[in-house]
């Protein structure tokens, strides 16, 4: 449901359904179910990269996609990390529209943890507001990078272990 | 990402830092790393890569053997098979499983041991 900028009502103006239906009914509608995307992520098996630039994670599957109002959208992903040493740093970042990264004057990105054990633990990205969308077709994509060795990321349904049967998840919602 | 340019190659059995050693001895710095997601494995390389250099990816990537160690693994592997042994109760410690304690400790420290 499309949100529509309110009309300004005027002194003994007429009410009429058509009007009470877009501007009241339907914005309603729209502020009740903004646009949204999550992704719970099940890939088989977990992701994992060697990589000290940021890549995306995943740029099919791990990316959330939205039809804006034009308003700000929320952003904001977690999942389980694990580094083939104690030490390992996990850096995360989001680009928007296929473009650049938000943090992009942060060589860290949005967020950089320092992984504490080789099993895993969870990692909260967010939730970070981004604004300045024009309305439209807006992408949000997961990047992520390793200080060094290998960093992997769990999103599978049926791991071995309890601890890595977990999903990635990735979440995107107009909030104004 | 902007310069850079990715390889995808449909392989699993990927050991990804053994690739990324394997990859790092010819490519040097214009190798960025290596993403997979258990069906294929990304080469992420700096776009300033060559086409030669590009046709070496390939022929590493398919060559690979994922079931060898880095160094790293392998080190980290004995480290695991030295505790593993030191398993046992205490009165059966000799001196040489304490001795061997002292030396993963003081690995743990960062301190020689060798």
């Amino acid at each position: 449901m499309n949100w529509t900028i309110p009309k300004t009502w005027q002194v003994d103006e007429l009410l009429t359904a058509a009007d009470l239906n877009t501007h009241l009914r339907d914005n309603l509608n729209a502020l009740k179910a903004p646009p949204t995307h999550v992704i719970w992520r099940d890939n088989g098996a977990a992701y994992s990269t060697t990589s000290t630039a940021f890549v995306p994670v995943d740029s099919a599957n791990l990316k959330a996609t939205l039809t804006t109002n034009g308003g700000d959208v929320l952003v904001w992903f977690w999942g389980v990390f694990h580094g083939d040493q104690v030490g390992r740093r996990v850096s995360l970042d989001i680009r928007v529209d296929g473009a650049g990264r938000l943090a992009a004057a942060y060589n860290g990105g949005l967020l950089t943890h320092r992984l504490s054990t080789t099993i895993g633990e969870e990692v909260v990205l967010g939730p970070v507001l981004i604004s300045g969308l024009s309305a439209g077709e807006h992408t949000f994509e997961l990047l992520w990078k390793t200080s060094d060795g290998v960093i992997s990321l769990h999103a599978d349904s049926d791991a071995p272990n309890d601890y890595d049967e977990v999903p990635a998840v990735l979440v995107a919602r107009e909030v104004s | 990402m902007a310069g850079m340019i990715d390889l995808v190659f449909e392989r699993q059995g990927i050991n990804l830092a053994l690739l990324h050693d394997e990859l790092t001895a010819v490519l040097g710095g214009k190798l960025v790393g290596l993403s997979q997601d258990g069906r294929a494995v990304r080469v992420h390389l700096l776009d300033s890569s060559t086409p030669d250099e590009r046709k070496t990816v390939g022929e590493i990537v398919a060559r690979h053997d994922g079931s060898r160690f880095t160094a790293a693994q392998q080190a980290e592997r004995e480290r695991q098979a030295a505790l593993e042994a030191l398993r046992k109760p205490w009165a059966q410690w000799s001196a040489a499983d304490k001795d061997a304690l002292l030396r993963l400790l003081a690995g743990e420290l960062g301190l020689a041991v060798s």
